[in-house]
């Protein structure tokens, strides 16, 4: 009986992610059927170019400014994987702090909740003055998007442990640091991933925000600058290019998720 | 396994243990006064209502809980020098699996954790006690993927790991249907039987109480304290037909009287 009941579940998971390849291609189709869409009404309509350019002109500005696209998108990707590390490291280590200590807890947690209200294009202009037109703004501001669903996602992760499971390893006598690592941090994990999986796109909104208020360089740069031009075209590569890489962060960390998260 | 010591001693001796907490800012007494004597080998049930203080006891016994008055003896000495020793096992009502190890691993969970000299196991080993609750072949399973009865057994072999000589089970069949949970109280019978471990069971199941005790501690609400000690001379081995004796039924009756007198 345990033989059976336990193939039958292994089944049952098996079916679950043994999607068939054609329903995989139905999301691309979808994306497909709105570009067409799009391509049609713009020509259709004859929208000029600098207001709404055409699928295809976006392309073609894709292929001829590749160069400088890749050439700044470096910066922002950098900016964007510190600020990504700086963040959520900062976060995880704050939330390991509330959770052990109540009055820390008592005493920051409001004040972190209240900072968090400050929307984060107010917050630029400021660590701008404070840090100057280079990298460190940057990372900065993508820190701090990182930050607080972190913070809030530990919190309740490392608290989510049950209270049988810290009880079984005080009954074996295990130390604190222990129940740390081989207990909470474990039950944080799913959550921690959850808020990873936000701040992957949001670091990169971070960048690109910071980068708008003062740089030389990046995808903001760029934004800013084909915007001031009327190049659109350009501005909707850019923007591609922008997207392309928080989607490139979303699926690393989702990978990553179902590297080490396996139990669920 | 241990064999039964020649001299039956105390296994838990229980001097007028008084627990108290803080309960929304106010203090809540959650024992008070408990005496208590478990003899060496002993299956003892602690049975009563919901905030009696059942489970509370048995954390006083594993020493995750300080009495604020009173002594506890464990396996003749203070309940923490038998906790450093494994000699204390406990069965949580959840199972408390860890999800996120595979069945065998959290069997081995004793092994991993702790001071090195508790890491010792001197009982089955994972894979044994694993066979002995019939899971061999759910070792590479995640808990998630298992029923419930099959997590309390899975829980119960990891406490076996230990070769613990006190068994302190919290509710483990509480949560489970009436069909696994009489399957389980079986074979928890034959395990007691062969490890001659004593177990102190808690359950607020009177049918259950009476199929596996020797000894029924009855206790009773604000404050939890003991309120009568019932024995329950029937041998072993018992099996399910044992339901439907009237000496069953006369010590169900008497204990749901004496569970009732207290409202």
């Amino acid at each position: 009986m345990t033989t059976m009941s336990v193939t039958a579940t292994r089944n049952r998971a098996r079916a679950k992610s043994g999607v068939p390849f054609g329903r995989l291609l139905i999301p691309f189709a979808g994306a497909a059927l709105v570009i067409a869409l799009w391509e049609l009404t713009v020509r259709v309509f004859a929208v000029p170019i600098y207001l709404v350019p055409a699928p295809s002109d976006v392309w073609t500005a894709l292929v001829e400014n590749r160069q400088i696209l890749i050439d700044n998108l470096w910066p922002t990707a950098t900016e964007a994987f510190l600020g990504f590390l700086l963040g959520n490291g900062v976060a995880i280590l704050l939330a390991v702090c509330f959770v052990y200590s109540d009055l820390v807890y008592r005493a920051f947690y409001p004040v972190s909740v209240a900072l968090r209200t400050i929307p984060i294009i107010a917050v630029a202009p400021v660590f701008v003055i404070m840090f100057g037109n280079g990298i460190s703004s940057k990372v900065l501001i993508a820190a701090l998007i990182c930050f607080f669903p972190t913070l809030v996602n530990m919190v309740v992760g490392l608290k989510s442990v049950d209270p049988q499971t810290i009880e079984l390893m005080k009954v074996l006598s295990a130390r604190p640091w222990e129940i740390f690592f081989k207990a909470r941090w474990y039950a944080a994990l799913p959550f921690l991933f959850s808020s990873l999986e936000i701040a992957a796109t949001s670091c990169v909104l971070g960048a690109i925000v910071a980068e708008w208020i003062g740089s030389e360089k990046g995808l903001g740069n760029l934004i800013i600058q084909a915007t001031y031009d009327f190049r659109t075209p350009f501005l909707y590569a850019a923007m591609a290019v922008s997207s392309a890489l928080a989607v490139a962060g979303v699926l690393l960390i989702a990978l990553l998720k179902r590297l080490v998260v396996r139990w669920k | 396994m241990t064999a039964a010591p020649a001299l039956a001693g105390s296994a838990v001796r229980l001097a007028d243990i008084s627990v108290e907490f803080v309960r929304d800012g106010k203090p809540f007494t959650a024992l008070r006064g408990v005496d208590l004597d478990v003899a060496d080998g002993e299956f003892v049930a602690l049975l009563g209502p919901s905030g009696c203080g059942k489970s509370t006891l048995l954390r006083v016994v594993s020493d995750l809980l300080a009495p604020a008055t009173g002594t506890a003896e464990v396996l003749g000495g203070p309940p923490r020098q038998a906790r450093v020793a494994r000699d204390v096992g406990f069965v949580f009502q959840d199972s408390a699996l860890l999800p996120w190890k595979k069945v065998i691993d959290n069997v081995r969970l004793p092994a991993t954790v702790g001071p090195r000299r508790s890491r010792q196991m001197t009982g089955l080993t994972p894979e044994e006690a694993l066979a002995l609750v019939g899971l061999t072949d759910a070792a590479g399973a995640y808990p998630s993927q298992l029923s419930g009865g099959m997590r309390q057994r899975a829980s119960i072999a990891r406490a076996l790991v230990t070769d613990p000589r006190l068994l302190l089970m919290d509710e483990p069949f509480g949560a489970l249907d009436e069909i696994t949970r009489d399957r389980l109280n079986v074979e928890l019978l034959d395990i007691w039987q062969r490890s001659r471990a004593t177990v102190l069971f808690v359950t607020h199941s009177i049918p259950e109480a009476v199929f596996l005790a020797q000894r029924i501690v009855v206790m009773a609400a604000n404050p939890g304290r003991v309120h009568e000690i019932v024995d329950v001379p029937m041998p072993y081995p018992r099996d399910v037909g044992l339901r439907e004796t009237p000496e069953f039924n006369r010590i169900v009756s008497h204990l749901r009287r004496a569970l009732d007198s207290q409202r």
